[in-house]
């Protein structure tokens, strides 16, 4: 298909093929919950239908109280992302910058990239207690290792490219660092913080269905303890919804402030 | 090592001086990793007698010293607790990641090779990425309950993806350059997948079985977290549920074992493969 598209004239193809593009695949989406719904009805208890998880995110946006629950662990989230982002940021520098501190720590960081961070959830419980500071403390685990190293490769690679330019333009010292080394990294930094986003969410929600604190992993956690199919595909759902917006908002924060550079990795 | 190795054919070739330039400047270098070594060994040093140090001051019952940790590692080794975890840890990954990348490779291949088909199923595939997986867990107990066959869809749902999206990513990016050569040689559909496609994806496939890999390992923790609570999740849940503290020192250290080694050989696969591009991701 790409070949036969390539050989004729671009203009005249391509707006016509995006938009057809979206109409299959809407059709598709619709063929898809028409058959859930036709398959799912007869074992409702198992498969649930969109129908059903339609009224039951309404009820829980309604009458329960499911904003709430969305708000606790978006909050959460964010509160470990800005303990996170600067103490990654500031390792991250420092690795890049200085070789003896990589020489130093870089196997210890690069272990601790390698490991599920998640496994480290239950010694926070053991350390934090079971209130909100041990998920602050298990999304600043599982989320600063992502940025220190991109943190560190946009360093680096802002160095490499640019310290010559500068240095021949006798920009050295304090402004090498603050008008060629932080806007040069920024791009890599906020490539780190969008895949770090996905990986503290994660965090947040175990945190939350492991100890039971008020938040989506709860509503997990309930709905498996009571058996409550509906409300297992709502809070699915309602998960994705969540980690959509998330990372839609970090692209668009990545975008805003990579504009200036065409590609980043 | 590799600097030293270039150094031959100009030692070789060069003249006296510059032969002995370049000994000094190899006297320079392995100055330099032996000094590099000597500090990793001091931070080593360091590091443990912080942790010795932080445990004489943090109440032992959250925290523990190297030697008490230590001590509970050979206990589990001794007693095959240890190794009955990772046994049903290493099953479940392992059976999950065969699957995942058998059917990630493909359709990455293929879904990377013919763009409107992938076009048809971006939409569901980018939902599904972009979820995070764990809120998937209490369907999958209700689809299979708790025991291994549900712990291997987990697995797979965490390290399905990763592979899939690095390999159709990759093949697309190699679609632009070998496809127009190969058309000009008006290549059959067969070979181009054969002869050019599939080579030309290795490197990609070996950075998602190795991302995947990673994320596989997420999986395989929360799967010992939330459903029978055994392997190496299973072993930190109830560690930490109970308050012992070494134990849970001790595996996770393991924990941190597994990982680095399964990265480490997985880059240094990726270097041999694709040297070109060891240094674009982590």
């Amino acid at each position: 298909m790409t070949a036969v598209a390539a050989s004729r004239p671009r203009p005249n193809l391509l707006r016509p093929r995006v938009s057809r593009v979206r109409v299959v695949q809407l059709l598709g989406l619709a063929g898809f919950l028409t058959l859930w719904e036709v398959l799912g009805s007869p074992q409702a208890y198992l498969w649930s239908t969109p129908t059903r998880v339609a009224r039951d995110f309404w009820i829980l946006f309604t009458e329960r109280n499911g904003l709430t629950l969305v708000f606790n662990t978006v909050s959460s989230l964010i509160v470990g992302l800005s303990i996170a982002l600067p103490a990654g940021v500031l390792i991250g520098t420092l690795l890049g910058r200085f070789r003896t501190f990589g020489v130093m720590f870089e196997p210890y960081f690069a272990a601790f990239y390698s490991v599920p961070r998640v496994a480290f959830v239950p010694l926070m419980v053991v350390w934090f207690g079971i209130g909100r500071e041990f998920i602050v403390a298990a999304v600043v685990a599982a989320v600063t290792i992502m940025i220190v190293f991109s943190t560190a490769a946009g360093v680096r690679e802002t160095r490499r490219v640019y310290t010559e330019v500068a240095t021949s333009l006798r920009i050295t010292g304090w402004a090498f660092f603050a008008k060629v080394l932080v806007p040069g990294s920024i791009p890599y930094i906020a490539t780190g913080t969008r895949l770090g986003v996905q990986r503290g969410l994660v965090a947040v929600i175990v945190g939350e269905f492991l100890i039971g604190l008020p938040g989506i992993g709860r509503m997990l956690r309930e709905s498996r303890v009571e058996m409550f199919t509906d409300r297992m595909y709502t809070t699915a759902f309602v998960a994705m919804l969540v980690g959509i917006g998330l990372i839609l908002l970090t692209g668009v924060l990545e975008r805003r402030f990579s504009r200036w550079r065409p590609q980043v990795f | 090592m590799t600097p030293l190795m270039e150094m031959g054919p100009a030692t070789i070739g060069g003249s006296l001086a510059e032969q002995q330039a370049s000994v000094s400047a190899a006297r320079r270098l392995v100055a330099r990793i032996g000094r590099d070594n000597v500090i990793r060994i001091l931070t080593f040093i360091g590091l443990m007698l912080l942790w010795e140090g932080l445990s004489r001051v943090v109440r032992r019952i959250i925290f523990t010293s190297p030697a008490r940790a230590l001590d509970a590692f050979t206990e589990m080794v001794r007693d095959g607790s240890l190794l009955e975890a990772w046994q049903e840890t290493l099953f479940v990954l392992v059976t999950a990641l065969t699957i995942a990348s058998i059917l990630g490779v493909t359709l990455g291949i293929l879904l990377g090779r013919y763009r409107t088909v992938s076009d048809l199923f971006e939409p569901e595939l980018n939902a599904v990425f972009m979820t995070p997986r764990i809120a998937l867990l209490p369907i999958i107990t209700l689809w299979l309950g708790f025991g291994d066959p549900a712990k291997i869809l987990v697995v797979f749902l965490f390290s399905f993806f990763d592979i899939f999206f690095t390999v159709r990513n990759g093949v697309r990016t190699i679609d632009a350059e070998y496809v127009e050569v190969s058309r000009a040689y008006c290549v059959s559909e067969r070979t181009m997948l054969l002869k050019v496609v599939l080579p030309a994806s290795i490197p990609f496939v070996i950075t998602g079985l190795r991302l995947g890999l990673l994320h596989g390992m997420v999986g395989v923790v929360l799967a010992g977290f939330f459903l029978e609570n055994n392997g190496i999740g299973g072993l930190v849940f109830e560690f930490a549920a109970n308050f012992k503290v070494p134990f849970l020192f001790a595996s996770l250290l393991t924990v941190m074992l597994v990982g680095v080694t399964m990265n480490q050989s997985l880059r240094w696969l990726e270097r041999r493969v694709a040297p070109w591009r060891a240094e674009a991701m982590l």
